[in-house]
């Protein structure tokens, strides 16, 4: 070969690469210009509906947990893109009432109904029947059984494996690995004899009675068991197509399989194609159970539609601008918009519309004050923190003005159990505040305090120094510490662990931290929930204050151990009052955008309604696509 | 010495600076701090503390650091990377292997782009040198060098897909197009292989952005290398005897010339390399590229120890293999190297 020859083949690949790369992309804007009217095409027909074929969706992040629903245990995936759309739970929420007035009320939807005893114990759900999961497998009580038990199982025989609620006394039960074995043997869709006795054993707490009658016998009295079933390790999955494919795993393995081959459920969408840590491509479920119901019946129970898109894409995009620029140009109708590009989103309220929370909602921002170290233990020092906190410049500095006021413990949702006494919140009073500060006695010059927040959340840090100029007024030195998520639990935070845990860290905990990572939202939409967490003793986690109190614990005990709703609101007026005069927390208030600073937005000229998930964000921010209405269509 | 022993000590001296990488990221990720059982379940680990038990005890996270490197050695030495918290405990094996074939799109575009335009313009910077031409060039690149990736990459979203909607916002590539099945793993040479052009292009579309933010950081060190090398080989004897045999001065410039300079490239190739694959962290980040270094910052922020070793390990391997080849490149054209 000659000289010439080989000197001249570099050059020769380098000019094939360029023809190839000039042809690729000459073939991709071609595509995109025969396709662009596809994928945002409109009927023109008189029934016109602007629906799009393919609805584009941008969230903030990939599901932490995939999309395997045995993470459900873990209070993950989240944001959990399945909830609704592909798996359902055998009662939810009215997404209607609880996005419109923030009222939480319980509907059917995989129980046609049920019963409870009047001992407040025993809770009986009738199946719905002719109910499929969408490879075919019959949906049934033995595999809400199955399901409910692998989760038990998977936690290490936790006592409190529904969604963090003691409920049961498990110790009855004897369900293992031979149980796993005679379920993998038998399957659940025709269960042998040997399989049957073990499920229908009334002793266990979860029974079954027939296909389509599953029985909960509680420890002691619950009066809201079945809002424990709304979310997370409710969602219903195909425990047969689980057994067949590698079963539950163990509890410190669960089954990874199903990270990226979700387990089919029974709602209105099917997984059709998953791009690790990019998208998940969903399209309608041809079996659905619900695609016949009537418009009334839907707009009774508005999580059960069966959908108005054939084909929904959810990406996971980090970057804020990526997330605004596809939602101006198009690319996708909806997107999570965060504080960066919030302030262009309502710029333009013709262009965009955007998701708002009721003020009375479940979702809240708040700060705890560690009860337990010194200074923030001694009651007067926090009563003067509470006074010199300017909640109202918070909201507007921070939160876009977009904080309805709130005085905790209680979820404003559950407005039978909030605010009991009508308990304002902390005035600002910076007179009062120095009041409180000379009854405390503490030294503030030799007493500097620690307030960590979690970096990933911006605001955080943001209100977290507008309080710490608060604190300057009045003398108090804060030391803001923005801390990687590494670090965000114990010993610095609290809050991730047991209130004894946390008691045995306490002086290592900052003096005060951000409630969570970002925004706080519930697991279960009960009125017990943010009592059991936030101020209870045997709490095992979220108790950020490491704060517990005989008066209070009255409240939290009596949630579970009466019916007599009356009785736990009298108790629950006394704790209220206890908590507000010894300050464990500030509550900033509650959130009406959905990420605090910035919420779900979507082109207006194509969108005109979608619902959220039914905890209020405490399972995804991101739209329950199902219920995504466009404009025009019926 | 000749080349094969050149290369075995060579070859020697990486497998050691891998080993060091290893150990150092293995000390320094475990001294992060906290419990790393509350990174990896969450609230799950106060919800089930028997769960969180289990675990850490799986995962030996009681042990001392020592121990913890014995049985991650013990792991490794039978090829596992171990189980990688921050992708719910997938292999860490698996996960990169999901990955770093995105990554190595990205890094082929990025290098092919830096090369080309660093030569091309280091070029016309030594045939035009000292005009007008040549500072404008100075100034581009200085401009380029002086940005960060992630800061290039923002600036090119905003102008190319936000004001002029010329390019896709992120992702690898369309979500509505059917993907490529597994030949060599490369996705986009799969791709080709299987015809499937549509896929191809838009593969193609979607690396644009994260790879020219990349080769506009890094092409001005090749242009300027190149210059200076063009310049001082313009002044060498045996260009004087070319122009003394009356060689016209495009054949002087280009055949004489250019071959010549380009040796120092060859040297600095491990280099951009090296800038590349860490580059391709921020890119991917900012792009929602599912490569390695969207993998590597989750698994830096979800205290995931086999994930950020896993990735540390690919990185170094690619940056000593790069490092190597240049090496022995080197050796092979200029035996001084090798005997020296």
């Amino acid at each position: 070969m000659s000289t010439a020859s080989k000197s001249k083949k570099p050059l020769a690949a380098i000019v094939v690469i360029i023809i190839i790369v000039v042809a690729g992309v000459g073939v991709y804007f071609m595509t995109q210009q025969s396709s662009a009217p596809v994928s945002m095409s409109t009927t023109s027909s008189a029934a016109a509906s602007q629906a799009p074929s393919v609805l584009t969706i941008d969230d903030v992040a990939w599901p932490s947990g995939d999309l395997n629903q045995l993470n459900s245990l873990l209070a993950i995936p989240y944001p959990d893109w399945l909830t609704y759309t592909v798996y359902q739970s055998l009662v939810t929420v009215n997404g209607s009432a609880l996005y419109t007035t923030g009222d939480v009320q319980i509907l059917p939807m995989l129980a046609e109904n049920w019963t409870v005893s009047s001992d407040g114990m025993t809770y009986t759900f009738n199946l719905r029947p002719n109910v499929s999961f969408s490879n075919g497998d019959p949906f049934n009580a033995y595999q809400v059984w199955g399901q409910m038990y692998g989760l038990y199982y998977l936690s290490g025989n936790n006592e409190a494996w529904l969604n963090a609620y003691a409920v049961f006394d498990m110790t009855t039960s004897t369900f293992d690995n031979s149980t796993i074995a005679l379920m993998t043997q038998s399957g659940l869709i025709n269960p042998s004899s040997a399989l049957m006795s073990v499920m229908t054993n009334s002793s266990w707490p979860i029974y079954v009675t027939g296909p389509n009658q599953i029985v909960f016998h509680l420890k002691s009295p619950f009066n809201w068991f079945p809002h424990t079933l709304v979310a997370f390790v409710g969602l219903i999955f195909d425990t047969q197509y689980l057994l067949q494919n590698g079963g539950f795993g163990t509890p410190s393995a669960f089954n990874t399989y199903f990270n990226l081959n979700p387990m089919p459920g029974t709602g209105p969408y099917v997984v059709a194609q998953v791009s690790n840590q990019a998208y998940v491509k969903f399209t309608k479920n041809p079996t659905y159970w619900g695609a016949n119901l009537t418009p009334d019946e839907i707009q009774a129970n508005p999580y059960l539609d069966p959908g108005h898109v054939q084909t929904v894409i959810v990406n996971a995009k980090s970057d804020d601008v990526a997330r605004y620029t596809d939602l101006s140009s198009g690319q996708a109708q909806i997107a999570g918009i965060q504080t960066q590009n919030w302030p262009n989103v309502i710029a333009n309220p013709d262009k965009f519309g955007w998701v708002t929370m009721p003020d009375a909602s479940m979702c809240f921002v708040g700060i705890a004050i560690n009860t337990q170290r010194y200074p923030t233990n001694n009651t007067d020092f926090r009563q003067a923190i509470e006074h010199a906190v300017n909640l109202t410049d918070i909201s507007q500095r921070v939160f876009f003005g977009q904080l309805a006021p709130m005085m905790g413990p209680e979820y404003p949702a559950q407005k039978e159990f909030y605010d009991l006494g009508n308990l304002p919140q902390y005035s600002y009073n910076l007179t009062l505040a120095k009041q409180y500060l000379t009854m405390s006695g503490v030294d503030v010059s030799k007493n500097p305090l620690t307030f960590y927040v979690w970096e990933g959340c911006g605001y955080c840090k943001s209100a977290a120094e507008i309080v710490q100029a608060d604190l300057a007024q009045i003398g108090i030195t804060v030391s803001v510490q923005v801390l990687p998520s590494s670090e965000f639990g114990p010993p610095l935070v609290g809050g991730a662990t047991s209130y004894l845990g946390a008691l045995k860290v306490a002086q290592q905990v900052g003096h005060m931290t951000w409630f969570g990572s970002a925004t706080f939202a519930p697991g279960a939409p009960t009125p017990a929930d943010a009592w059991f967490l936030f101020v209870n003793k045997y709490t095992p986690a979220n108790d950020y204050a490491i704060y517990a109190n005989p008066i209070v614990q009255k409240c939290i005990d009596a949630f579970t151990s009466t019916t007599d709703t009356s009785a736990i609101k009298q108790l629950c007026t006394a704790a209220q009052l206890q908590i507000y005069n010894d300050a464990p927390y500030i509550w900033l208030g509650a959130v009406k955008l959905v990420f605090g600073g910035g919420s779900v937005a979507y082109q207006k000229s194509v969108i005109s309604g979608m619902l959220l998930d039914p905890v209020d964000t405490g399972i995804s921010e991101t739209a329950i696509f199902n219920t995504v209405t466009f404009v025009g269509s019926s | 010495m000749n080349l094969a022993k050149y290369i075995i000590r060579r070859a020697i001296f990486a497998t050691f600076v891998l080993l060091s990488v290893m150990t150092i990221t293995f000390v320094l990720s475990h001294g992060l701090g906290g419990d790393p059982i509350y990174s990896w379940l969450g609230k799950a680990a106060g919800l089930h503390p028997e769960l969180a038990e289990a675990y850490a005890a799986k995962y030996h996270l009681r042990d001392p650091v020592y121990v913890q490197y014995y049985y991650y050695l013990v792991g490794l030495s039978q090829g596992n990377l171990g189980y990688s918290p921050s992708r719910n405990f997938l292999p860490v094996a698996q996960v990169i292997g999901q990955t770093l074939p995105f990554t190595l799109q990205i890094g082929f575009f990025a290098i092919l782009m830096t090369l080309i335009i660093g030569i091309l313009l280091g070029v016309i910077a030594a045939r035009y040198n000292h005009t007008p031409i040549d500072v404008a060039i100075r100034a581009v690149y200085m401009a380029g060098y002086g940005s960060p990736p992630f800061f290039v990459g923002l600036v090119l979203l905003i102008v190319l897909t936000f004001q002029f909607g010329l390019l896709p916002s992120g992702g690898a590539f369309d979500p509505n197009l059917v993907q490529p099945s597994w030949i060599t793993g490369i996705p986009m040479i799969d791709s080709l292989l299987e015809g499937n052009f549509q896929y191809f292009a838009s593969a193609l579309v979607h690396v644009i952005l994260p790879s020219t933010a990349l080769a506009i950081c890094f092409f001005g060190v090749v242009t300027r290398v190149l210059r200076s090398s063009m310049l001082e080989i313009m002044h060498a004897n045996y260009i004087r005897t070319a122009r003394a045999k009356g060689l016209d001065e495009g054949t002087i410039f280009f055949k004489h010339g250019l071959r010549h300079a380009l040796m120092p490239i060859v040297s600095l190739s491990s280099l951009i390399v090296t800038w590349i694959i860490t580059g391709t962290i921020f890119v991917e980040n900012i792009f929602s590229y599912p490569g390695m270094g969207r993998y590597l910052v989750q698994a830096l922020n979800g205290q995931d120890y086999p994930g950020i070793l896993g990735t540390t390990i690919v990185y170094v391997l690619v940056i000593v293999s790069s490092t190597l080849v240049a090496d022995v490149l080197y050796a092979v054209v200029d035996p001084q190297v090798r005997l020296g």
